[in-house]
């Protein structure tokens, strides 16, 4: 029985526009590129990015997932919403999304400073190019989430979707997992295993 | 029965790939739980092998967490769904051996 509502629940669709998933398979192309890359340089430099990994600020990085985590929970409390054509508690959950994502920005900016300070940039040693490089990679991903994020924000309170439309808001959403997701990932190669 | 639950059961019913409330904050505390969990092995001087393997495999159970249920991908399209999870399992795979076996990928990657 069990089987059979699992068979009825199963569809072919996806949540969100065909072309976005395109650019999210595209862009976690992109990223598993500099992830291996990270993972064999480490390899092949393995002091050195013992050494770079003790002044990373372990801290900034939980607070940042938890942040993203979040975020995400927000996300689909805003789908589910629209889902059931409540416009304005759609638009309130987008808001919260933003609100924690701007955390992770806040943290991200303070750990770049604190790390800049302490004299540590790109140019430091190959540590450094590759954890600006994924980092900041990543930081202008959820910067354009946040965009987006806005602009779904802005139409679902000017009420462009309802129960039966709501395309764009499982677009939106769709990017801002993928973001998660990839943070899932960079986090503890990063920041936890070393 | 309050509004709240009588929108989540309208959901329920005319959503069936809508996951109830529960659900979803259950998954957000597993993932934060998790998160933790991985933080917790990297106060140690020296991750061992072993522990690093297990926060791999911590992220991929989080990934695979937010695919199907985040995202959604659960009920939904079948073929991104396996691509994703091809995804998030075959990363960490690299990143692992590279932990496990590394002196054999040095001399992979090497031209030496």
């Amino acid at each position: 029985m069990k089987q059979i509502l699992n068979a009825e629940i199963r569809t072919d669709s996806l949540p969100g526009d065909f072309a976005i998933w395109i650019f999210i398979l595209a862009e976690l192309g992109v990223f598993s590129i500099f992830f291996i890359a990270y993972a064999v340089v480490r390899m092949l430099n393995p002091e050195m990015f013992a050494e770079g990994y003790l002044h990373l600020n372990r801290a900034a990085g939980l607070i940042n997932t938890l942040a993203l985590i979040t975020s995400s929970y927000f996300v689909v409390r805003a789908v589910i919403a629209i889902k059931t054509g409540e416009e304005k508690r759609c638009c309130l959950w987008l808001n919260w999304a933003m609100v924690a994502a701007m955390v992770y920005v806040v943290v991200k900016l303070w750990e770049y400073t604190l790390s800049f300070q302490a004299g540590y940039t790109l140019h430091t040693n190959t540590f450094y190019m590759f954890y600006y490089l994924l980092t900041f990679f990543h930081f202008a991903h959820v910067l354009l989430g946040m965009v987006i994020l806005f602009a779904v924000a802005r139409k679902a309170k000017q009420g462009g979707y309802t129960s039966e439309e709501h395309r764009g808001v499982e677009t939106g959403a769709s990017y801002w997992h993928m973001v998660d997701l990839l943070w899932i990932i960079l986090f503890p190669l990063v920041y936890v295993i070393h | 029965m309050n509004e709240l639950e009588q929108t989540q059961i309208e959901t329920e019913q005319t959503h069936p790939e809508a996951m109830p409330n529960r659900v979803l904050v259950m998954v957000w505390l597993v993932l934060i739980g998790c998160t933790l969990v991985s933080v917790g092995f990297a106060e140690g001087e020296n991750l061992s092998r072993l522990a690093a393997v297990f926060v791999c495999s911590i992220a991929v159970f989080k990934a695979q967490l937010v695919i199907d249920y985040l995202i959604g991908l659960k009920h939904a399209h079948s073929r991104i769904r396996k691509v994703m999870l091809g995804y998030v399992y075959l990363i960490p795979l690299i990143i692992m051996l590279g932990i496990l076996i590394p002196e054999w990928i040095v001399r992979l990657t090497s031209l030496n």
